[in-house]
């Protein structure tokens, strides 16, 4: 099921759905268990496990109208389409592009060259660069595949001159760095009393 | 850098989404009773679930085979897609670098070759760290690389030396021109390991 073909794969990737895939594979894995321990169970002493008699009964007597059966459906049909929308909503992508820029234009490489910074790289990176600009006390930013965004915390009162020299200082610096497209870049500044 | 199962978990839940959507449908109209008033040859609404005997359905022994064999394959798979999720280096295993086997073999492992790559992208100015996989065969090396710069590093100048001179080393050790390559950028705010710009404070008296 794995890869081992020695193969690249785009380093610049949308979520691998991991979490729904780990909690189906550990519900396949213990129903197997499950069916292993029944049949095994009977297979040796020769009577079901006692503890399948209740789901027996239960279906013995159930009718198709049964209030169970309608939420049965129901809940198969809610986790069925939970299920194709975690496969088919894309996600957002793990990592912004970057060009490597010569000093005419991009720098040729002998391959395809994929050059990529993670959100969580472009954030430090942005949030790194804003803590430079004075009257910045503090600062932390998000990033997302098209926005940065930028919390400030400053000591001035008069909070608007430094959100506009927050954001062009990050941007320029974010340009300079390769990234293409540049993120918008956002930023909220709080003032420390 | 490391490789993830998505495509296999998108096909997956897809599978099982459908599934599991048309069996809820299903039953759904079964429990209204819309399916016996579209083909009245389906079980009405009032009939049961289950029609025959439980007991005489699973008492042949090739019925409890059955079941210890979908257990077998459930477990199997639901064991095999968890292990899927583990991130794989999906490296190559060794270049084979020789032309003619008769007159020699020459192989060489293709984590070396990454350790080489390694060293030299520490070497460069506002690097914290690097680590580099080959893939493919040694005619078309694939090379996927993951650096760590310092906050401060000139992402572009760092770049320019992977592509000026990084690169173009490898491509001659192997005598080929890398047929991929991929640079995924970290950042973090330890000190690089060369090119450090440091921090000083003092007092300015005029």
């Amino acid at each position: 099921m794995s890869r081992r073909d020695g193969k690249a794969t785009p380093l610049r990737h949308r979520p691998s759905r991991a979490v729904p895939s780990l909690i189906l594979g550990t519900l396949l894995l213990a129903a197997g268990v499950a069916l292993v321990w029944a049949a095994l169970a009977v297979l040796v002493t020769g009577l079901w496990p006692a503890f399948l008699a209740g789901p027996r009964d239960w279906l013995t007597g159930l009718t198709w109208n049964d209030p169970g059966v309608w939420a049965i459906g129901a809940a198969a049909s809610v986790v069925g389409l939970v299920l194709l929308a975690a496969a088919l909503i894309p996600g957002r992508f793990n990592a912004l592009r970057l060009m490597a820029l010569g000093d005419e234009g991009p720098v040729e490489v002998a391959g395809p060259e994929e050059i990529v910074m993670t959100r969580r790289a472009v954030a430090r990176y942005a949030a790194a660069h804003c803590e430079n600009v004075d009257g910045v006390g503090s600062a932390s930013a998000t990033a997302s595949t098209r926005a940065v965004h930028l919390n400030v915390a400053t000591a001035l009162h008069e909070t608007g001159e430094l959100r506009n020299r927050v954001i062009a200082k990050v941007s320029t610096q974010l340009a300079s760095a390769g990234l293409n497209p540049v993120p918008k870049i956002t930023a909220s500044v709080r003032s420390k009393e | 850098m490391r490789q993830h199962a998505g495509a296999l978990n998108r096909t997956c839940l897809v599978i099982l989404g459908i599934l599991a959507l048309a069996g809820g449908v299903l039953i759904l109209l079964m429990a209204s009773g819309t399916l016996q008033a579209m083909n009245p040859a389906t079980v009405a609404a009032e009939s049961p679930v289950v029609t025959g005997d439980l007991d005489a359905v699973f008492g042949p022994a090739s019925a409890k085979a059955m079941v210890l064999v979908a257990g077998v394959a459930m477990g199997a798979l639901g064991l095999l897609w968890i292990l899927a999720q583990i991130p794989r280096r999906n490296s190559a295993d060794r270049y084979r670098l020789h032309q003619d086997p008769a007159s020699g073999t020459t192989l060489c492992d293709a984590s070396v070759l990454g350790s080489a790559v390694e060293s030299q992208i520490n070497t460069l100015p506002g690097v914290v760290g690097a680590s580099a996989l080959l893939r493919g065969t040694a005619t078309e090396p694939e090379l996927a690389m993951k650096v760590t710069v310092n906050n401060r590093a000139d992402i572009q100048d760092v770049l320019h030396s992977i592509n000026t001179r990084v690169i173009p080393d490898l491509a001659t050790a192997l005598e080929t021109p890398l047929r991929r390559t991929g640079i995924q950028l970290e950042v973090s705010g330890r000190n690089a390991i060369s090119g450090t710009t440091v921090e000083t404070t003092g007092t300015v008296v005029y």
